[in-house]
């Protein structure tokens, strides 16, 4: 038999995902929590196989919640189980290391599926998370291709306006003049670039700029 | 009755002389002495309007040093009578500032007109002098600081409201030159200078009630009621300045408590809505939201396949997407759980394919700026917002970066067709901006200041900084 902690802090959403996993005679939920530190501690006292766990909770996240009971056990298995179909969630949990993430507009099919998959020893994301990753990894790629492509500092039209004249020797006060904006406006500007470029001051931004060929 | 008139003669066949003829022409005489001590005495407890003195006297004192002592004690007029005229003694006799001098010899009608112009000198001095004294009176009392100068804005007088509110003594500002050791400069940091009271090369009225700022090494003081004009005084008539103010060292630190409030008002009123809103999205998708969730199990669960039940699904699967959309449009459930960087390129990501390109490039760290994570979030949606509608950018690039000193600077740059600047003062002005207003809001209650500038060529530019403070607490915090 398969022991289960489940957490979630909506007691009816524990209900019904525990209504259909105890509908497999191998699996038997143990424990339930309703918050991270809750799940914590009965993951302590309960010593579950497997930990299904919702990311927005009160008192302490899922995402925390996991983060230290993973540091305690290598044993144990988590698969979040949420709400958020948004890569940010997703890559934050795969960063942390859990073993699973299935959303919870998941078919009971694919939540059996997985919680075997991980018990296993694999990963296992639901089929709609799947199609976020992918999403993410090819738009990751094009974005690498893109600034393998040039040594690109990105500056944008304004920025290179003003380098061009910072290059020529203009002070912030003529070029405000030959650019129709503010004082402060160039200053921003010339602060943002040197932001950019890494650089402390005005020479330094000149010898980059001369240096790697930013501004033809 | 006559004018009274003291005597002081040794010869006594001279002053009875005098007194003669004194009376006959209406005088009436005090007494008639021979000696500078009795004189001295006696102006002690009498005041006569006027004494005729000789020089050479009876007793230790002559009838200089007699009138010395005398004009000590009192304001009186003092004429000479005596038959020396050498250098020394006219000289001695001008350092006692005598009104009159007669030598003798001399005629009776000399000796009167002479009493009769003294008088009315020392008459017409004593008006002056009050008028000097009110004047000088008035000038001290004053509520207002008022300083006098000269035409080249060289301090003569300073009065003690002005003393006070400059916080330096009469002494230690006169001399010193206005509108130059002492700059007065205006909200917008420009200074007022002599010409700008100037018209026509004029010296004209100068009159603001704006606040002003006197600025010198050492201090700042904020003043008001500024007026500066000119007037002619002196002997010479030569044109000298007035100006006059109010301290308003109070009116200012009220003016900014008001603001404060104000900006308070403003913070409760924008983070009670964004409570309000991250109440309402949280229930609609962990409550609303996980409950369609329930049921879509249940009913896959539990209910035969049959194309009804491939319908349902289908709207449960629709009401479930529709219901984490309006959630994330009130309040987006990453701004809880994720930092600001990682959402703001969230935020980014969903203007792909909408024709324009976005680069966020920061310098903070992982859980910098948490507490404001959600002002500078609506200030960059707010931005999006109207890049998409109006700006025809191709380009558009976020930076927020923190440098030294906690400034925060958040600029939000596109390279669209840009706008009239002044166009939107105007709609600001009848309210018709909200999107700016809200980012106006959101820069004030971060105490920050808001600027956006925008042109043809260049396209359009917001620039947000702010102080990052310690103590500044997070509203949407778990």
């Amino acid at each position: 038999m398969i022991k289960v902690l489940l957490a979630d802090d909506h007691k009816m959403v524990r209900d019904g995902i525990k209504s259909f996993l105890e509908s497999e005679d191998w699996l038997s939920v143990v424990a339930e929590a309703d918050n991270g530190d809750d799940a914590i501690k009965k993951f302590r006292t309960e010593t579950p196989d497997i930990i299904l766990m919702d990311i927005s909770m009160p008192v302490k996240n899922g995402m925390e919640a996991s983060e230290e009971i993973m540091q305690e056990s290598d044993q144990v298995k988590i698969i979040m189980l949420s709400m958020y179909l948004d890569e940010k969630y997703i890559n934050t949990c795969m960063e942390a290391g859990v073993h699973g993430y299935i959303h919870k507009g998941a078919d009971k099919e694919d939540v059996i599926y997985g919680i075997k998959q991980v018990l296993e020893g694999q990963n296992f994301y639901s089929r709609d998370v799947r199609e976020v990753m992918i999403n993410n990894y090819t738009r990751t790629l094009k974005r690498k291709k893109e600034k393998l492509a040039g040594k690109d500092y990105s500056l944008t039209k304004r920025e290179k306006e003003i380098v061009k004249w910072i290059m020529e020797g203009y002070t912030s006060n003529e070029i405000a003049e030959k650019l129709f904006i503010s004082n402060r406006t160039v200053d921003t500007h010339r602060a943002n670039v040197m932001q950019k470029l890494k650089v402390k001051n005005s020479i330094e931004l000149i010898n980059k700029i001369t240096k790697e060929g930013i501004i033809e | 009755m006559g004018n009274q008139l003291l005597i002081v003669e040794d010869s006594q066949l001279v002053s009875f002389h005098l007194q003669k003829v004194l009376e006959k022409a209406g005088y009436h005489i005090l007494a008639a002495l021979t000696s500078g001590e009795e004189a001295i005495e006696f102006v002690k407890d009498q005041k006569p309007d006027l004494i005729l003195m000789d020089i050479m006297l009876d007793g230790e004192l002559d009838g200089i040093e007699a009138s010395i002592m005398i004009n000590e004690l009192v304001d009186v007029p003092i004429i000479y009578l005596t038959a020396l005229n050498d250098e020394s003694t006219l000289e001695r006799v001008k350092g006692t500032f005598p009104y009159s001098f007669l030598n003798k010899p001399f005629s009776e009608s000399e000796l009167l007109s002479n009493v009769e112009l003294s008088l009315f000198k020392h008459e017409s001095d004593l008006h002056v002098k009050e008028s000097e004294e009110l004047f000088s009176t008035l000038f001290n009392i004053m509520d207002n600081g008022a300083i006098l100068a000269n035409e080249k804005c060289e301090i003569l007088h300073v009065n003690q409201s002005a003393e006070k509110a400059l916080k330096k003594s009469e002494g230690e500002l006169t001399g010193r030159i206005l509108m130059d050791d002492l700059v007065i400069e205006k909200e917008d940091g420009t200074s007022v200078s002599i010409d700008s009271c100037k018209k026509e090369g004029v010296l004209a009225r100068y009159i603001s009630d704006a606040i002003h700022f006197v600025k010198d090494s050492e201090n700042v003081v904020p003043i008001s009621n500024l007026f500066i004009g000119t007037a002619h005084t002196g002997k010479d008539k030569k044109e000298q300045l007035i100006f006059t103010f109010r301290d308003a060292t109070e009116v200012l630190a009220h003016q900014e408590n008001e603001k404060e409030k104000e900006r308070i008002r403003l913070s409760y009123l924008i983070e009670g809505t964004e409570l309000e809103r991250a109440r309402v999205s949280r229930e609609l998708h962990d409550g609303l939201g996980q409950l369609l969730n329930v049921i879509k199990m249940s009913i896959s669960e539990k209910i035969a396949e049959t194309p009804e039940k491939k319908h349902i699904l289908t709207l449960m699967n629709q009401a479930i997407t529709d219901t984490g959309k309006i959630s994330d449009d009130l309040l987006p459930s990453k701004l809880r759980d994720f930092d600001l960087i990682t959402c703001l390129n969230d935020l980014c990501d969903q203007y792909k394919g909408v024709g324009f390109s976005i680069d966020i490039v920061s310098n903070l760290k992982k859980l910098e700026l948490d507490s404001y994570k959600i002002n500078v979030y609506r200030i960059v949606q707010e931005a999006l917002t109207n890049i998409s509608k109006h700006a025809e950018a191709s380009n558009v690039s976020i930076q927020l970066y923190k440098s030294e000193g906690d400034l925060i600077s958040l600029t939000i740059e596109d390279d669209g067709v840009g706008f009239d600047t002044n166009e939107l003062k105007e709609k600001r002005l009848h309210g018709q901006s909200h999107g700016v207003m809200n980012m106006i809001d959101r820069a004030r209650i971060m105490n920050g200041t808001f600027e956006i500038e925008s042109n043809k060529d260049l396209g359009t530019m917001i620039t947000v900084q702010f102080e990052e403070k310690i103590h500044d607490k997070s509203i949407i915090s778990r």
